[in-house]
């Protein structure tokens, strides 16, 4: 017994230290970048490690205002959320009846979705821009959200096809018992108890396309229309020949962090049980 | 079968155009303007000012500018095939070169290019990225790649400009006896890191010497006894104590940061040096700036400069081309250049125009080149992949120590000669 506890233990103590170091390499490098947005140019590279002597809350308002992030931030909470909006909107219904539903050719149509993550995005740079232009809708956040929902679909029902395989289908069959439609089965039961997953695609989707860079690079071309990744990349390119104002760029930085920052801490512990959903079934 | 108010509206255009003809009415255009600049940046601001300074004079001419950013060529050429109109571009010459240069979507400019105008350019700079003797794209900035470095700290330690590549070792020995590093890098930026090479080996034996050795299909060039004292040269700076040893570990910007920090003389860089250290080491450091030095024995010049200019470029299916051609011709007149540099603190093409104080240096190093070559020894212009996976990463790793000067010369002669065989 006494063999097994302590073995027990070890691999307990070996788990913490491992996701500990983790954590606090994560944790110091965001602490890290946030101090660096409060310095002067000089005092972030002479004392790298030091704490701030007179914080530059400038650099954000010279972020904000002179390099449009504030313009971007707006762009990328529009495109972001309208797509997560609408990827669930598509995705969730979808992915319940693929799930759920028995007709011909369901699996054909699990796999076509599929399929459809694993085609590389640069692939479609062309064809997509191509599409975008005839239509009118490149360089316009129209054209951006519809790509971005087109191509969040193949995950976001992927994975939302696996939650609501693992709900208990007696709950279905007695809902259908007492008189509920199969709309009704999916909206008033099925629905809220895929709650967590629904969470974690959205959070995941969030993030995702958050950060993406490629698509928003190669369909936005005017700078009023550019998303806040791309206005870190500008920033950065800027530094060549134009100055490097570093601790702008990391006060940017920063500004990119905090809606995922928050978003996390709000939404995590439904994300987490999400995740462990079909563990525990 | 049209209706009387498309009659009317047919008969009123026709007789619109007509009279704008017989007045002799200049035709309206709005030519479509993609940058590599940024808004926010002070080139797009010289720029907008260059631009209304031309409206001014060309009312009939305004402009529609796309600020895309350093990824304007990349851009563009998606948009291109989209069948976007775009007149004219600008980007760094030797990607232009290497890119919608070389795809021929460049618009032959030399009938707009007298000969008057074509020697209002500093020496070299119109001709360096001709094709064929064509002029396809005309430089508008102009960065000259020297030893950038701290005037004061030279003058602290008591050395002197050096002469040769000798005299250089010897400075370092002076500076490093002051406590200080002589020079810098960035031990990530290979492509700068490869600058001591292919200066080097143009001072043994002339401009353009890396291209030559590398069109030796036989690969046997790299053997030879020039290029083996060119990497060896190179990599004494370590030995020599010309460079910090903790330099091989940083990261851009880590290494420029250091001469702002006054704990480092200076660095083989462009002439954009100055702008980018301007945060950190404020707008009066006394900069200061020389070329490689002359090395024994060699045929090369130290007037003989390597450059990175950024160049306009007419599509060559503009909507408005001669309107373009007209504006881009301008830009390299003494009016627009003079508001570039008092605008954006840039170094110009145009002979005469004097760049900021703190670029005074590369001024001359320009005025007085005698041969001209782009980044590198121009490689990258003609090879851009061969230089960038297998030359620059070779060549960074025995700078840096990893690999001998013998088992880099041995390995670029394999690598050149599998180039030429598979091609």
């Amino acid at each position: 017994m006494s063999d097994f506890i302590s073995a027990r233990g070890i691999k307990r103590c070996v788990s913490y230290l491992v996701v500990g170091g983790w954590a606090l390499f994560s944790v110091f490098f965001v602490v890290w970048v946030v101090l660096a947005s409060l310095k002067r140019n000089r005092e972030l590279f002479g004392s790298p490690l030091s704490i701030p002597t007179s914080p530059q809350w400038g650099n954000f308002v010279k972020t904000w205002v002179n390099n449009r992030f504030g313009d971007y931030f707006i762009n990328s909470l529009l495109v972001t959320s309208v797509s997560v909006i609408a990827i669930l909107i598509v995705a969730v219904p979808a992915a319940y009846v693929l799930s759920r539903g028995r007709f011909r050719g369901r699996e054909a149509l699990s796999s076509f979705f599929a399929f459809g993550m694993g085609v590389p995005f640069p692939l479609l740079f062309v064809p997509l821009f191509v599409m975008m232009a005839s239509m009118r809708l490149a360089d316009t956040l129209t054209g951006l959200t519809i790509v971005y929902v087109a191509l969040s679909i193949p995950f976001t029902i992927y994975v939302l096809e696996g939650f609501f395989s693992s709900l208990p289908s007696e709950l279905e069959s007695a809902a259908i018992i007492d008189g509920c439609s199969d709309v009704q089965v999916f909206r008033h039961v099925m629905l809220p108890l895929a709650g967590p997953g629904v969470a974690t695609v959205a959070i995941l989707n969030f993030v995702g396309l958050w950060n993406e860079y490629q698509l928003s690079l190669v369909l936005i071309n005017s700078p009023e229309n550019r998303t806040l990744s791309l206005g870190i990349y500008s920033l950065i390119t800027s530094m060549q020949y134009s100055g490097g104002d570093w601790a702008s760029l990391f006060a940017g930085v920063t500004i990119v962090m905090v809606p995922t920052l928050i978003l996390f801490v709000i939404l995590s512990e439904k994300m987490i049980s999400g995740i462990t959903m079909g563990g525990v079934k | 079968m049209l209706s009387n108010t498309s009659r009317q509206a047919i008969v009123a255009a026709v007789f619109s155009l007509g009279l704008a003809g017989n007045t002799g009415a200049a035709t309206a255009a709005e030519l479509v303007f993609w940058s590599m600049w940024n808004e926010p940046e002070p080139q797009a601001a010289a720029l907008r000012q260059v631009m209304d300074a031309y409206t001014a004079a060309n009312p009939e001419t305004t402009f529609k500018v796309v600020w895309n950013g350093r990824q304007n060529q990349t851009k563009l050429r998606a948009a291109l095939q989209a069948g976007t109109p775009v007149d004219f571009m600008d980007q760094d010459s030797d990607q232009l070169a290497g890119g919608l240069q070389k795809e021929g979507l460049g618009h032959d400019l030399s009938a707009d290019f007298d000969q008057a105008t074509r020697d209002a350019f500093l020496p070299g700079a119109l001709e360096l990225f001709n094709a064929d003797g064509k002029i396809i794209q005309v430089p508008y900035v102009y960065n000259t790649v020297n030893f950038w470095y701290n005037k004061d700290m030279l003058a602290e330690v008591g050395g002197t400009v050096p002469a040769t590549f000798d005299d250089l070792l010897a400075l370092c020995g002076t500076v490093k006896a002051a406590g200080k590093s002589a020079l810098v890098i960035e031990g990530n930026v290979a492509f700068y890191n490869v600058l001591y090479f292919s200066h080097y080996l143009a001072r043994e034996n002339g401009a353009g010497a890396l291209g030559k050795v590398f069109e030796d299909k036989s690969g046997d060039s790299w053997k030879t006894p020039a290029v083996l004292a060119a990497a060896k040269a190179t990599r004494s700076l370590w030995d020599q104590g010309c460079i910090a040893e903790d330099a091989r570990g940083f990261q851009y910007p880590a290494g420029q940061q250091t001469i702002a920090l006054g704990d480092t003389l200076g660095e083989l860089v462009g002439s954009w040096l100055p702008t980018e250290l301007t945060e950190s080491a404020g707008t009066d450091f006394p900069w200061g700036a020389f070329n490689f030095p002359a090395v024994k024995d060699g045929v090369g010049k130290s007037t003989d400069i390597e450059v990175g200019l950024l160049s306009m470029m007419v599509l060559k299916d503009a909507p408005n081309a001669q309107e373009a051609a007209d504006f881009v011709k301008y830009v390299g007149s003494e009016e627009a250049q003079k508001i570039l540099v008092e605008a954006s603190g840039v170094g110009v093409t145009r002979k005469g125009v004097a760049w900021p104080a703190a670029l005074a240096d590369a001024y001359t190093s320009a005025e007085q080149a005698t041969a001209l070559s782009p980044f590198g020894g121009g490689l990258g212009v003609a090879y851009p992949e061969f230089t960038s996976t297998i030359l620059n990463p070779e060549y960074n790793m025995m700078f840096l120590g990893q690999t001998t000067p013998e088992e880099f010369v041995e390995t670029m002669a394999a690598k050149t000669k599998e180039y030429w065989a598979a091609q």
